[in-house]
């Protein structure tokens, strides 16, 4: 007991930087186990549940913190919505993070770095409430490698023709 | 010290027009600088107060931002509207919690005219997600009751049980209609909002308004809708229920997530934000140059001047004294102009942003960014005087008395 209220104390008094070693790495790919057809989530996926975590991804800002350049509720994504005509991402693959403190909304230049305590929800109302949800007590701006489509198809293109540079005109 | 200080002093009155022309330079460079400080901070929190909780905003095919403006601030107006049958349907569907729909375009006495239902009293939220309340009365009871918010009863007078007529049309030339009389049923609190300056009808009774002579007796909703506020059951469905929208097949619809509109609007904003605070940051450096050329200058005709201070006992760092007390003197006083004619003109042109923006200045005091400001532009002025300032230094000292 007292040492989880150690926990709790050290978890809410140091930086973000010694936060990153009291919580968990996650990546997108655990959590996708969620089944969200199924309502059914791995072992592996539901030892989470309640845990201090930090996840990478990029911000959908929903609601700002009293000033518009900045954001205290938002869903965390894994590819950035500039995109908007890509598919939105199952809901598997969105956490509603509300965060503590409102955070500058130019940190998600190239993605974010939220810790915070993680929640999986698996109440089994049509669609009800599944999902991820996060309480959000620090972010620091990530350097996410983004999949631009758009570049993979300019490193795609076939070579251009060979012109033959013919000496006598010049 | 006291001593130096009233001959700065009188040395500027002797110098009366060139002072008083720098001050004015000086002040209206800072009054540009602060201004457009004063309205981006009023912009962050004026377009971050106006909506919250909402998680869709759904409306004819238009641009993001113009939807945003025309059903948040009541700017402008969508081009077509959304009718009841699509309204009706999103409603049905399994992930939404809330619609409430509303009608823009109408205008009483300049102020916006807002058709509804009461869910918007019940379901809008503004600010950190703070529900808005009667400073008196109610919701409405009838048709043709209406509610105003705090800034429209106060400027206009307004109690409970007041009638006024609206007629259909926005703007001051309003064409001629059949006015509909309605009764005031409610008087909101103070919001810091757009709500602030509506009046707000039922849809039904906006209806009665613009179909004149039909009878629109025995309906119970209106053929069609401006947009509608859009509340869910969970946020993980706000992308679904968008494309869901975006897809409508019987008309062409579009839904909006206010907060990543409102991201987008600002960082479009900011570039124009920046570029002016660039041209302010300007205007204040060529201000502060023409105060060093001035003092360069006058440095070279007040030569007698220094020259008897510095026989009747003036040490050359007493005459370096002088110049930078002067130049701060009159810096200053700049500043202190600069401010007060931008607070002026802040409350002078408030009416007009409201009407175009639909936010207020925030702040009409004084405030943190115009003192950051202030200290800037004074910290500038005292490395400005310290130019003019060695230069009469040195000459005091390499020139000594002999003129």
């Amino acid at each position: 007991m007292i040492h989880a209220f150690l926990t709790v104390l050290l978890v809410c008094f140091i930086s973000g930087a010694t936060l990153a070693e009291e919580s968990q790495a996650v990546g997108w790919e655990t959590l996708a186990h969620f089944d969200t057809d199924t309502n059914n989530a791995p072992k592996s996926l539901m030892i989470l549940d309640q845990k201090m975590i930090n996840i990478s991804g990029f911000i959908v800002p929903l609601e700002d913190g009293g000033s518009i350049d900045t954001v205290i509720e938002f869903l965390l994504v894994p590819d950035p919505m500039a995109c908007i005509h890509v598919p939105p991402p199952p809901p598997n693959q969105m956490i509603y993070v509300v965060m503590k403190k409102p955070i500058p909304l130019d940190m998600d230049y190239r993605g974010v770095t939220v810790f915070g305590t993680l929640e999986v929800l698996r109440s089994v109302k049509e669609y009800g409430d599944f999902g991820y949800n996060m309480k959000g007590l620090s972010a620091e701006p990530a350097d996410l490698v983004i999949e631009d489509p758009f570049e993979d198809l300019l490193d795609n293109l076939p070579d251009a023709p060979d012109f033959e540079i013919i000496d006598e005109y010049w | 010290m006291m001593v130096w200080f009233k001959i700065a002093m009188k040395s500027i009155w002797s110098r009366k027009i060139v002072a008083l022309l720098l001050i004015l330079a000086i002040a209206l460079s800072t009054m540009t600088l602060i201004g457009m400080e004063r309205l981006k901070e009023s912009a962050k929190t004026g377009f971050s107060n106006s909506i919250s909780g909402t998680d869709l905003i759904v409306g004819a095919r238009t641009g993001d931002v113009q939807l945003l403006m025309a059903t948040v601030f009541k700017v402008g107006r969508p081009i077509a509207n959304v009718s009841w049958g699509s309204i009706e349907k999103i409603a049905s569907s399994s992930e939404v919690s809330w619609v409430v729909p509303i009608s823009v375009g109408d205008s009483h006495e300049g102020f916006p005219v807002v058709g509804t239902t009461n869910d918007y009293f019940k379901f809008y939220r503004y600010g950190n997600k703070r529900e808005m309340s009667f400073r008196i009365g109610s919701g409405f009871g009838g048709d043709f009751d209406a509610v105003v918010g705090s800034k429209v009863a106060n400027e206009l007078g307004y109690y409970l049980g007041d009638t006024i007529q609206l007629a259909h049309g926005a703007g001051d030339h309003i064409s001629h209609h059949h006015d509909e009389v309605f009764k005031i049923s409610g008087v909101l609190n103070p919001t810091g909002t757009p709500i602030d300056s509506s009046v707000i009808i039922p849809l039904m009774g906006m209806e009665a308004m613009h179909h004149e002579g039909e009878h629109y007796h025995g309906a119970t909703h209106p053929k069609a809708v401006t947009a509608a506020f859009i509340g869910l059951k969970s946020k993980f469905r706000i992308f679904t229920m968008q494309q869901k929208i975006n897809k409508w097949e019987a008309e062409p619809l579009m839904g909006i997530v206010p907060g990543i509109v409102l991201a987008q609007l600002w960082n479009s904003l900011q570039l124009l934000d920046n570029i002016l605070k660039g041209l302010g940051v300007l205007l204040v450096s060529i201000a502060l140059l023409g105060v060093m050329v001035a003092f360069i200058m006058l440095v070279t005709h007040r030569k007698q001047e220094i020259v008897t201070l510095r026989i009747i006992g003036a040490h050359p760092r007493h005459i370096v004294a002088l110049i930078i007390t002067e130049v701060c003197v009159i810096t200053f006083l700049g500043i202190g102009l600069g401010v007060t004619i931008s607070i002026m003109a802040s409350r002078l042109f408030e009416p007009m942003l409201t009407q175009w923006m639909g936010f207020t200045f925030q702040e009409t005091g004084l405030s943190w960014y115009e003192i950051k400001w202030a200290v800037i532009v004074m910290v500038a002025a005292l490395i400005t005087s310290m130019f003019p300032a060695w230069k009469a230094y040195s000459s005091s000292v390499s020139k000594g008395v002999h003129v």
